[in-house]
């Protein structure tokens, strides 16, 4: 039923979206930091786009995402102070994949996770409200994971993940439109699987877990089989990662310390 | 008696005109032997005047032929670059990943004089990047035989002018383009990748041929290797038996 439903509103308001993937030259500087990818949100129609809100909405959704990254960095110092988390914000303006990301080809996933992006994020922002009450805010985001789309196979994980905001009614409803709480957790997934393709465990492992427990609450708000699915994935990752970890001859952290696990059980 | 006057003077005639055919012969003989001791010498000794300015005038011919095709070629290559200009602003504008391809594939029309802007532009983000290795898979399927020794240039550079991620790129390119002769380049690429093993300390030592060396760690270096052997093994189907 919430498929249905999502089904519905992005078929509503497909026909605004403009799908226009622009390069986004940035992608090449930091070559050194995984980036997180915030692409130009789009207006569902003119009376959003003339929305004061809405484009205030839009404004302050770059300065949270960096809020957002500055928390998971502050997170893992406090974890441990070794571990650090390189990522980093980049805005890709004037650029708007269509809604349903079908631009995100195996080819350009490829490219992107090369590129060290660990999630790319696309929305488009609409006005709804019933007759009498005035218009409220809402959002259709989509989420890509290229390092998800390059290393599991698609018929275990959808790397792409679209979600319609708010979630929850009341106060939280622009609370979560500002926040978009999946973000960090999409990233970290992101993260975790390419740092731990590069022996990278600990902080593939602390990716991995944060990242399950995002998932975990975002499903708490309202799930999906697409995010069943990735949180299987992520479990499985996890598990597989500290087993990499214990038989790396040229690994020397916590996590050999840890008790062998069987991971066979598949996604 | 009478009969016999008549007879000698046929003979006398006869003797005369032997006589006569022995004077001519003797005279050619004499012009043969004249002309057989002239030789080379005799012509050289003829034309040495005019020697000097008969060398001017042909290495006058080649330099003004040379001259003229090398300024032909020098207008070419400024045409080119013209047309190009243009379609490389139509490139960087692209909007959407066709636009940006059916730009990379004009570009790619110029052949060889094309590599150069192409290969540039697999630095440039992620649409231009995958609509610049069309333009290159289309140079090297067209001209193997001018694009790839660029391209083994590229993957045996040590200049550090190419990122990682392009290294990768160029060599799916070469796979593509049946870049036969480059075989030894590939496999040597792949020989010391391998050797790198996971030493943190070696693998920060052989990034530095790399321009962005930051980014390049154990996933770039299982990615760059997979790509090897996938162009390897399309390269070596294609070696004849």
């Amino acid at each position: 039923m919430p498929r249905l439903a999502l089904g519905i509103f992005a078929a509503l308001i497909a026909h605004a979206a403009h799908g226009a993937l622009v390069n986004c030259a940035a992608l090449s500087a930091n070559p050194g930091d995984y980036k997180v990818v915030l692409d130009d949100f789009a207006f569902a129609s003119d009376p959003a786009r003339n929305n004061a809100d809405l484009a205030a909405l839009k404004n302050r959704l770059q300065f949270s995402f960096n809020g957002q990254l500055d928390a998971l960095r502050i997170s893992a110092a406090k974890l441990d102070k070794n571990l650090q988390v390189p990522m980093r914000l980049i805005v890709c303006t004037g650029r708007q994949p269509s809604l349903t990301g079908e631009e995100f080809t195996d080819a350009l996933a490829e490219r992107l996770s090369d590129q060290r992006v660990v999630v790319e994020v696309w929305g488009t922002l609409d006005l709804a409200g019933s007759a009498g009450a005035a218009p409220a805010p809402r959002a259709m985001i989509g989420y890509a994971i290229p390092p998800v789309q390059q290393y599991v196979p698609a018929n275990e994980v959808r790397p792409i993940q679209l979600l319609a905001y708010p979630k929850s009614g009341g106060a939280r409803a622009i609370d979560e439109l500002e926040r978009l709480p999946e973000l960090s957790a999409f990233a970290l997934v992101g993260l975790g699987t390419k740092a731990s393709r590069a022996n990278r465990y600990d902080l593939a492992v602390w990716a991995f877990s944060r990242a399950e427990t995002g998932i975990a609450d975002s499903k708490l708000r309202g799930t999906n089989a697409d995010l069943d699915s990735l949180l299987v994935y992520v479990k499985h990752a996890a598990c597989l990662t500290r087993a990499g970890a214990r038989t790396d001859p040229g690994y020397v952290g916590a996590l050999r310390l840890v008790p062998a696990q069987n991971c066979t059980d598949k996604p | 008696m009478t009969d016999t006057n008549q007879r000698i003077a046929d003979l006398e005639a006869r003797v005369e005109s032997a006589l006569a055919i022995d004077a001519r012969f003797k005279a050619v003989d004499s012009e043969l032997a004249e002309l057989k001791k002239s030789g080379v010498r005799g012509w050289l000794h003829a034309i040495a005047p005019f020697a000097t300015s008969l060398a001017l005038l042909l290495v006058g011919y080649w330099l003004n032929d040379s001259v003229k095709a090398a300024m032909a070629r020098e207008q070419l290559d400024l045409d080119y670059v013209k047309d190009m200009r243009d379609l490389i602003k139509d490139f960087d504008a692209s909007t959407t990943q066709p636009v940006a391809d059916a730009n990379a594939i004009g570009l790619a029309m110029y052949g060889k004089y094309a590599i150069l802007p192409l290969v540039q532009r697999l630095e440039g983000g992620d649409v231009a990047n995958l609509a610049a290795e069309k333009g290159l898979v289309l140079v090297g399927s067209n001209d193997p035989s001018a694009a790839c020794p660029k391209f083994a240039a590229i993957i045996d550079d040590k200049g550090r002018r190419f990122p990682w991620q392009t290294h990768k790129t160029i060599v799916k390119v070469m796979g593509q383009s049946a870049c036969l002769k480059t075989i030894p380049d590939i496999a040597a690429y792949k020989v010391e990748l391998t050797a790198l093993g996971g030493d943190a300390q070696s693998l920060s030592k052989f990034a530095q041929r790399y321009s962005q060396p930051e980014g390049f760690d154990g996933e770039s270096i299982a990615n760059l290797r997979k790509q090897i052997d996938t162009t390897l093994d399309i390269l070596k189907s294609q070696v004849p038996p």
